[in-house]
C-alpha cells in the first residue's frame, strides 16, 4: 500500500510539474483574460 | 486528460510488478532483517528526491504565474497605445488604432489556438512592425503632440517586449537532463521502497491509514 501511494503521489506531481510546465497548453493553461478584456474595451471605444 | 490516468495507471503497475518481484526473489525475514538499513537509504534518497521535486514544481509554478502576468500586461499595453493613439492629431492615429484592434482579435482568434502547438502567427510580428513604422512617423512630425508621441513609443516597446517573452514562454520547456533526474530519482524512491519487509500485513496496513505521518 505505502508503495501504491509513493507511486501515485510521484506520478501525479511529475505530470503536475509537466502540464504547468507548458503554460499555453494541455489541462492548465494561461487563459487570454487580459486579452478577451482589450477585446471587449476596444470594440466598445470609439475610432473615428 | 486519459493520457495522464494512463501514465499513472502505468507508473503504479510498474511499482506493483517490481514489488512482486521483490518478494518473489527474497523472503519477508530476510527483508526485514535489513529494515533499519533500507529506512536509511529510502529516509536519504526521499527526502533528496522530494526537495528536488519541491523546488522544481515551485518553479514551474512561479514560471507559469509569470506567464498570467506577463498576458495581462501585453494586452493591458495595446489598449494604452490605442488611447495614446486617440489623443494624436495625426493622419497615423486612425491606421495605429486599426491595427491595435485587429492586434488582438488577432491573437484571441488565432494566435492563442496556435500557440498550443508552440506556434506564433507571422501577422502578429508583422503587425507590431507595422505600429513601430507609424508610431515613428507620428513622432517625427509631433511638435504639439511630442508628449503623446513619446509614451506612445514607451507602451508599444512595452508592447514589443511582452509579445517576445509571451513567444519564449510557449517555446521553453523544463530541459531534458532535469526530467531525467527528476523520473530517475522517482524510480529509485519507489524501488528502495520495496525492499522493506513487513512483519504483519494487516497491522501495517491499519497503521498506515491511522497515521500516515
Amino acid at each position: 500500500l505505502q508503495v501504491l501511494v509513493l507511486t501515485f503521489l510521484i506520478a501525479l506531481v511529475l505530470i503536475a510539474i509537466a502540464d504547468i510546465d507548458r503554460p499555453y497548453q494541455g489541462l492548465v493553461k494561461v487563459e487570454p483574460e487580459g486579452f478577451l478584456f482589450a477585446v471587449r474595451t476596444l470594440h466598445s471605444q470609439p475610432n473615428p | 486528460v486519459l493520457n495522464n490516468v494512463l501514465i499513472i495507471i502505468a507508473c503504479v503497475s510498474g511499482a506493483v510488478l517490481f514489488l512482486f518481484l521483490v518478494t518473489r526473489a527474497s523472503t519477508a525475514p530476510s527483508r526485514r532483517e535489513s529494515n533499519d538499513f533500507t529506512g536509511a537509504v529510502v529516509a536519504v534518497i526521499g527526502t533528496t528526491y522530494a526537495v528536488i521535486l519541491a523546488f522544481t514544481l515551485s518553479g514551474v509554478w512561479s514560471m507559469f504565474q509569470q506567464a498570467q502576468a506577463n498576458e495581462e500586461q501585453e494586452a493591458n499595453a495595446v489598449v494604452n497605445v490605442f488611447r495614446i493613439a486617440t489623443q494624436l492629431q495625426d493622419p497615423n492615429a486612425k491606421p495605429i488604432r486599426d491595427l491595435c484592434v485587429r492586434y488582438v482579435d488577432n491573437t484571441v482568434g488565432r494566435e492563442w489556438a496556435m500557440m498550443e502547438k508552440d506556434q506564433m502567427t507571422p501577422e502578429g510580428a508583422e503587425m507590431i512592425n507595422r505600429l513601430w513604422t507609424l508610431a515613428g512617423e507620428s513622432q517625427a512630425h509631433a511638435q504639439p503632440d511630442a508628449i503623446a508621441a513619446y509614451q506612445l513609443m514607451e507602451e508599444l516597446r512595452g508592447l514589443t517586449q511582452y509579445r517576445r517573452l509571451r513567444a519564449m514562454q510557449s517555446r521553453e520547456h523544463l530541459p531534458g537532463i532535469l526530467w531525467t533526474v527528476l523520473i530517475v530519482g522517482g524510480i529509485i524512491t519507489v524501488a528502495a521502497s520495496c525492499f522493506f519487509g513487513v512483519p504483519n500485513f494487516r497491522f501495517t496496513f491499519c497503521r498506515c491509514w491511522s497515521s500516515p505521518s
